[in-house]
């Protein structure tokens, strides 16, 4: 196609400028562009201010949520068999219905302790969950044996913790909707948000005994060749002090 | 106009995927096939599916709902309707194209009323600072942080149309005739939404520095 009208017309040119400002124009009509901009102030001048705005469209920065990506995917994959799940009978209802205001709470602490983190949108609670240990951190410490044991402890019961308190204000707001709920639609609530959190804690379980079996694997190794190291040490230090007797 | 289509692979750039140890070096999958291997029973290639689109999704429903709670719930509802969708997932369009769709829809269900868009924006940058990341170093901290606020402003007052295809384009990257398939718009109009956005931020910002 013949872009020569860039070279003397202005409104057309600037029609072209965005795409020139975004790399994104074929080669002959970014030439003719460059042509007209040559020999055109107010296009030139145009140009520099959109190149501004476009600099200054990346001072805009979105949050970096830090997340397990393989936890989310999970605890997606878990509601959504919970929802294809059958419908719970009435029995198990009734009795839920007598104690719904206690269990409700005690969910939703259970929820907080385990670090997962609920939100009420769309009409029904919403998880996102970051069990301990269970964080992006992939590499094994360093640690020996007894240090991983007790520093183990030390991160679980730091975090717990942190999410309890993190957790307060959040529960009184989702305490508040609980209340504002029929029986049935909470009893019908705690009964999805358990089985999800039910299949999410076996899942993520299993990621942790994983991840604790193959860190004391390497801490064991660790220890061995330390214990080696000392062997060899005491081998060849024997020698100098039997010659030295 | 003479502007060329590129070929189908190059119209979306896909999010580059996080590298985990042990992956270093290795192709990683096409999300055709991770589609492929989730339909044969492969639920691993879900969870590859969610470190990869996890972010782009969570950073475009921020830009286009401007609130990180309400991009969180479309966060996970595209993630929930991508995993219930994969297995009738035919592969007509692409993955991309399919997903960026998926949470443009869910984000245009919760802003029907201007009223609502409104509210959000004036929540989102007065009440929720701590939303917008900055660079918080030595004494341009707080003029950072304004620039950036009355950007995110800019950007968030912009009609629908406009702010769908200025966020595409220059926050993800993506090129206007893949912008056209996920709208299933002609590139004319995406080109000419792309002028009119970038028109009405360029008079809105006029009195900024770069």
């Amino acid at each position: 196609m013949n872009d020569d009208f860039l070279t003397t017309d202005c409104e057309r040119a600037r029609a072209e400028l965005p795409g020139f400002v975004y790399g994104e124009l074929a080669a002959d009509t970014r030439t003719a562009l460059e042509r007209h901009l040559e020999g055109c102030v107010p296009c030139r001048e145009e140009l520099a201010t959109l190149r501004d705005t476009r600099r200054l469209l990346d001072r805009w920065e979105t949050p970096v949520v830090a997340e397990d990506a393989r936890v989310l995917a999970r605890s997606i994959a878990a509601e959504a068999r919970a929802e294809r799940a059958p419908a719970p009978r009435r029995g198990r209802l009734l009795r839920l219905s007598a104690t719904l205001a206690g269990a409700a709470a005690a969910l939703l602490f259970t929820l907080s302790v385990l670090g997962a983190s609920a939100r009420y949108a769309g009409g029904r609670f919403q998880l996102d969950f970051a069990l301990p240990g269970s964080g992006p951190s992939a590499d094994a410490p360093q640690w020996s044996t007894a240090e991983l044991d007790q520093r183990m402890r030390a991160i679980a019961a730091q975090e717990v913790t942190q999410r309890t308190a993190d957790m307060h204000v959040d529960q009184q707001e989702l305490l508040q909707r609980c209340s504002l709920m029929t029986k049935e639609e909470l009893s019908q609530e705690i009964l999805r948000l358990t089985q999800v959190v039910d299949l999410v804690l076996a899942e993520n379980q299993r990621a942790l005994d994983t991840r604790l079996a193959s860190w004391k694997r390497d801490a064991d190794v660790r220890d061995l060749e330390q214990r080696q190291a000392i062997n060899d040490l005491a081998t060849y230090i024997r020698p100098a002090s039997l010659t030295n007797r | 106009m003479s502007d060329p289509l590129p070929g189908p692979e190059s119209l979306v750039r896909p999010p580059a995927p996080a590298v985990q140890s042990g992956e270093i070096g290795r192709m990683q999958p096409s999300d055709e096939e991770l589609v492929h291997r989730f339909q044969g029973g492969d639920e691993s290639a879900f969870e590859a599916m969610v470190a990869r689109w996890n972010e782009p999704i969570l950073q475009l429903a921020t830009r286009l709902t401007g609130d990180l709670e309400e991009a969180k719930d479309v966060r996970q509802m595209a993630l929930l309707k991508t995993y219930r969708g994969l297995t009738r997932f035919e592969g007509r369009a692409r993955f991309s194209t399919w997903i960026y769709r998926v949470v443009l829809n869910l984000c245009r269900d919760k802003q029907r009323s201007e009223a609502a868009r409104t509210r959000l924006v004036e929540g989102s940058l007065r009440e929720r600072d701590s939303d917008y990341v900055l660079e918080e170093t030595g004494f341009h901290r707080a003029r950072d942080r304004e620039l950036a606020e009355i950007v995110a402003r800019a950007v968030l007052e912009l009609p629908a149309s406009e702010r769908e295809v200025l966020v595409l384009r220059h926050y993800h990257d993506m090129p206007f005739p893949a912008i056209a398939e996920v709208l299933g718009s002609p590139v004319t109009t995406v080109k000419s939404r792309m002028a009119r956005g970038l028109e009405l931020l360029r008079t809105r910002l006029a009195t900024l520095e770069t």
